[in-house]
């Protein structure tokens, strides 16, 4: 008997934001920054969510990963690995989570007690990374059902950067884009390819110092300093290139694409992307922008704008969406997956 | 299936970690006798970084560090992948087994696997030394081979954070709980190392110790907190 090919296929996902909103004017007001820059007209940023008392990393990915079994139907103990891919890993006390790995906590707080763990580290490219990484689990029989998890509590960055001189430290200003998110992807097996594939991963890796994200000076908690201008003109550089390759790979056409969300740095920057692919390839079906109201949430940036999209009826069952992402390093990863059975009635 | 074609381990610093790791990395890919530009993915697997570095990826500044396809995007161009995996001293084997993932399920024929911790911070207790092991993984070459992995979760008795000290105003390590989970077995086909060490050392010493074995091995990594990992190898 020949075993049947196992593939893997996105059985539920889910975004989580907490409720506390916090206005761009307000820890960006005009005169703030340097050449009195407006920060929300130039981010198109109008806020984004911090968390509320008591919640960290963990609680966040928490949030998002019970939504996420709720949908898929799975109870925790029958999740055979969790991966996550924060990038903060910071508990309520500005502590950085090292060892174990932050989904030993996550499994934990889930109860998820049969369940393998590790984290997978990739900037904001990290979910499409640990997407990949999950689906090679499914399909070389390591895993059936798999967590694909990220809790991002990213916002004492803006504080840092609050404290700074932005006329000597310009690349701190990039910071006040941030907001803090969950995400979580269900994954499982099927016997069908079509339902999660990838592009081509790619590290860019001569740009790997424009974002840099570690410990603080003389203060608890990260601080993150970003040459905003070049990061963004080095992926807007490889843009097209990369969706191209992406089609060519992948076999699709970017027309019939139903949705496109790239990674949410700023609303300015995801339209200036579209523009630039309206040229070459017309205009997609529905490209999606939520960094507007949520800032940019790092490596959960793509589950809360799916969330969001829930939320406004976006999306129905057999629909196709491609995830497009790119973070410090500079890493390039597209997914393309459909959107599963049952998403009309998830709550 | 895949191999470690060579590896190259020594110590390295704080200051100069991503320098060492590349160093060494140059040295596993000389001996396995590939081109950098071989490599198709890069896998970091260390806990402790400088600083505390959060991002980018370890993975990516060794990979520009050795210039490894640092190019843009072309419709024909080659490129490689570099990320990081973080699962304590269970690393070295979590990153083999990605990294043969990643072999088998795409046209990359090399991995560079490198596994390397050092002390954070001037100001933080270290309980270990600074130490990086770069392991060329290949499907086309001779060498141990790896079979299969399997992990165990451990009771969180134990963990490590960063704190912030507010005398010496600095972000340091802050150990809690208990480890004892050592205990060195070495038998003829089987080698559990020593818990107390970071992975790149379990590692480095499962390798010294394979050579010269022959059929089946196993090793096994328990570490902090009592989570579990187990390899087997043939030789």
């Amino acid at each position: 008997m020949v075993d049947e090919p196992v593939f893997s296929e996105v059985v539920s996902f889910a975004g989580y934001l907490p409720n506390k909103v916090v206005y761009t004017k307000d820890i960006a007001p005009i005169g703030s920054i340097p050449r009195k820059i407006d920060f929300e007209r130039l981010t198109g940023i109008i806020s984004h969510r911090e968390i509320d008392d008591g919640q960290d990393s963990v609680e966040l990915a928490y949030e998002a990963s019970i939504k996420a079994l709720k949908r898929g139907n799975i109870k925790a103990e029958d999740i055979d690995l969790i991966i996550n891919c924060s990038v903060s890993k910071l508990d309520n006390k500005l502590n950085q989570i090292l060892e174990p790995s932050f989904s030993a906590f996550l499994a934990k707080r889930l109860g998820a007690i049969n369940s393998d763990y590790f984290d997978v580290g990739n900037a904001c490219s990290g979910m499409i990374t640990a997407l990949k990484i999950a689906d090679m689990y499914i399909q070389n029989g390591m895993a059936k059902n798999v967590l694909v998890t990220s809790g991002e509590y990213i916002t004492p960055v803006i504080r840092e950067a609050q404290n700074t001189s932005f006329w000597l430290n310009p690349d701190a200003v990039p910071s006040l884009s941030v907001g803090d998110g969950g995400g979580a992807y269900l994954l499982g097996a099927t016997s069908n390819p079509n339902l999660l594939r990838f592009g081509e991963p790619q590290t860019l890796a001569q740009y790997d110092s424009y974002c840099i994200a570690d410990a603080a000076i003389r203060a608890p908690g990260p601080k993150m300093r970003t040459k905003g201008k070049k990061l963004h003109q080095a992926a807007m550089k490889q843009l097209i290139t990369s969706f191209q390759r992406t089609l060519d790979v992948l076999g699709l056409e970017w027309m019939e694409i139903d949705h496109i969300i790239t990674h949410q740095t700023s609303a300015k920057i995801i339209e200036r992307g579209n523009n630039l692919t309206v040229d070459v390839f017309g205009q997609c079906k529905c490209y999606h922008i939520c960094v507007d109201e949520t800032g940019n949430t790092a490596s959960t940036s793509h589950a809360v704008a799916l969330e969001q999209g829930l939320k406004e009826n976006h999306f129905s069952e057999g629909e196709d969406v491609l995830l497009h992402s790119y973070g410090s390093g500079l890493s390039i990863f597209i997914a393309h997956f459909i959107i599963p059975k049952g998403v009309s009635s998830w709550s | 299936m895949v191999v470690i074609a060579a590896w190259a381990d020594g110590p390295i610093t704080t200051k100069n970690n991503i320098k060492g790791c590349a160093k060494l990395a140059r040295k596993a890919c000389e001996d396995a006798n590939i081109s950098l530009q071989d490599i198709g993915i890069v896998i970091f697997s260390g806990v402790y970084r400088p600083n505390f570095r959060s991002e980018p990826s370890c993975a990516s500044h060794i990979q520009n560090k050795l210039k490894i396809r640092c190019k843009d995007l072309e419709l024909s161009s080659k490129h490689c992948f570099s990320f990081d995996i973080i699962d304590g001293s269970r690393g070295a084997h979590r990153a083999i087994q990605t990294a043969s993932h990643f072999i088998k399920n795409s046209e990359t024929k090399y991995a560079l696997v490198v596994c390397a911790d050092v002390k954070p911070t001037k100001q933080s207790k270290w309980l270990y030394e600074n130490h990086a092991l770069a392991m060329v993984i290949s499907s086309h070459a001779s060498g141990l081979k790896f079979i299969s992995s399997n992990y165990s979760s451990g009771k969180l008795t134990a963990h490590t954070k960063s704190t912030f000290d507010t005398k010496k105003k600095v972000s340091v390590l802050n150990y809690v709980g208990d480890t004892n989970h050592s205990g060195e077995i070495e038998i003829e086909k089987e080698f559990k190392s020593d818990s107390s060490s970071l992975g790149s050392i379990q590692m480095r010493d499962f390798l010294l110790w394979s050579n010269n074995k022959k059929g089946e091995l196993k090793h096994t990594i328990v570490d902090r907190t009592g989570a579990m990992s187990i390899t087997h190898w043939r030789v």
